[in-house]
């Protein structure tokens, strides 16, 4: 067995630690050993392969070349990375180590959070445990990964992801069953009709689908908004704005500015090293300097006085989708038609 | 977020340093950044190349709300290539 972890569980420290480049180690570290105690005698783990999460993220090719490398030597039997709970960045990086592994034609499996982006590209590439968001969890998380890496160790059939506690893949197999179509159907419609709770076998898309505005093609015309979800605030941070459990998007008026300067303005987001953002330009996170220049050549009418900052790390869908809506409707009354939304 | 917005119409172009996620999501307009540390820009580039490129991710921009899709689509800006992403570290 080989495991995959990110500088924060392999022991390296947290955020100062980011980018580490991609290396491998003898046995079982950190959760690793967690990893060992679950698998018992149904395997060892030989070697830990381990990156910083940005590192693997911003070099993807070169880390996932590294990954291959490295279990061409190990040849395990299987593979496990994380779990990754509901951090993004090692969430990527734990998907594309087990979809490396697979193109190998070596089993893998990591664990995350439903809502981990991380894996959204990779959802029917990779097997994923069903984890919640808290690392505390990290050993009941590894016996369900243990159980599904064995399973397709020993080349055994899984069966639905909601059985097997795994993220669902959207891949759907025939099976026979005992009863007829007509009597499930009708014991489905009776347990609705009855108020019971009861399991579609189409279940709906998970994330909604919205249909696409129309372009602007009198941009001239149009008033642009910007909003960053780099956690951009005035520097020291007046409004305590959360660096790692958003809640609230902060609104800044810039009227009257030309760009953003280090002096005035800060990013407090906890998920990445801000240090470039917070020394060198905030007009990465949010180009306000660039969109100034756009107004000025008359390319757009002009830019929405109020820029609006979230953080976007650690935010759940639900916070994120609020907060969109409250932005949106002031869009709306103030008969904005375009924002550029510029997203860590 | 982004969906929120072009639920009321607002047209978004969402700038982002690993695109194939919001793509994956459903993001609209999507615009290839350069790095989650500096999404915008570069600061191993000299000040003047470093502000083209930062025009260059808006040109992007401006061009992905002008710009009719029907699905998820990637606009890339000029000299912002993962090549160049990778460079950056």
């Amino acid at each position: 067995m080989v495991h995959y972890l990110n500088q924060f569980f392999a022991g390296l420290g947290g955020e100062t630690a980011n980018d580490t480049p991609l290396q491998s180690k003898d046995g079982a570290i950190g959760p690793g050993r967690a990893l060992q105690q679950v698998l018992g005698k149904e395997g060892v783990v030989v070697a830990t392969i381990y990156a910083g999460d940005d590192y693997f993220v911003s070099n993807q090719e070169a880390s996932v070349e590294g990954v291959e490398g490295h279990l061409r030597k190990l040849r395990p039997d299987v593979v496990f990375a994380g779990p990754a709970f509901d951090a993004g960045r090692y969430g990527l990086a734990c998907a594309l180590v087990c979809k490396a592994a697979w193109e190998m034609g070596i089993p893998a499996v990591t664990g995350m959070h439903p809502e981990n982006a991380g894996i959204a590209p990779y959802r029917q590439q990779v097997l994923a445990a069903t984890t919640g968001d808290n690392p505390t969890e990290m050993v009941a998380n590894l016996k369900t990964m243990v159980r599904l890496g064995l399973k397709l160790a020993r080349s055994e059939q899984l069966g639905p992801a909601h059985v097997e506690g795994y993220l669902p893949t959207g891949i759907r197999r025939p099976y026979v069953r005992q009863e007829i179509g007509a009597e499930v159907a009708a014991d489905m419609l009776l347990r609705r009709i009855a108020g019971k709770p009861f399991v579609s076998e189409i279940p709906a898309t998970q994330y909604d689908s919205v249909a696409v505005p129309p372009p602007l093609k009198e941009l001239q015309t149009t008033t642009v908004a910007l909003i960053t979800s780099a956690g951009l605030v005035p520097r020291g941070n007046p409004d305590q704005q959360s660096g790692s459990v958003p809640r609230r998007a902060l609104v800044y008026d810039v009227s009257g500015k030309d760009r953003l300067t280090v002096d005035e303005w800060e990013s407090v987001h906890s998920g990445f090293k801000g240090f470039i953002y917070n020394t060198v330009n905030p007009n990465y996170a949010l180009p306000l300097p660039a969109v100034r220049e756009a107004a000025r050549k008359k390319l757009i009418k002009g830019i929405y006085p109020r820029i609006f900052t979230v953080v976007g790390g650690g935010c759940p869908v639900s916070d994120a989708r609020r907060m969109g809506a409250g932005i949106a409707q002031e869009l709306k009354r103030e008969g904005v038609g375009a924002a550029i939304l510029c997203s860590t | 977020m982004s969906k929120e917005l072009e639920r009321e119409g607002i047209v978004v172009a969402m700038i982002s340093a690993l695109p194939a996620i919001p793509l994956s999501l459903g993001a609209h307009r999507v615009v290839r950044g350069v790095r989650v540390e500096h999404l915008c820009g570069d600061p191993n580039l000299n000040e003047e190349r470093d502000r083209g490129l930062m025009y260059r991710i808006v040109q992007a921009a401006l061009q992905a709300i002008q710009t009719p899709v029907t699905q998820p689509t990637l606009f890339d800006p000029a000299d912002v290539s993962r090549k160049e992403a990778v460079h950056a570290s």
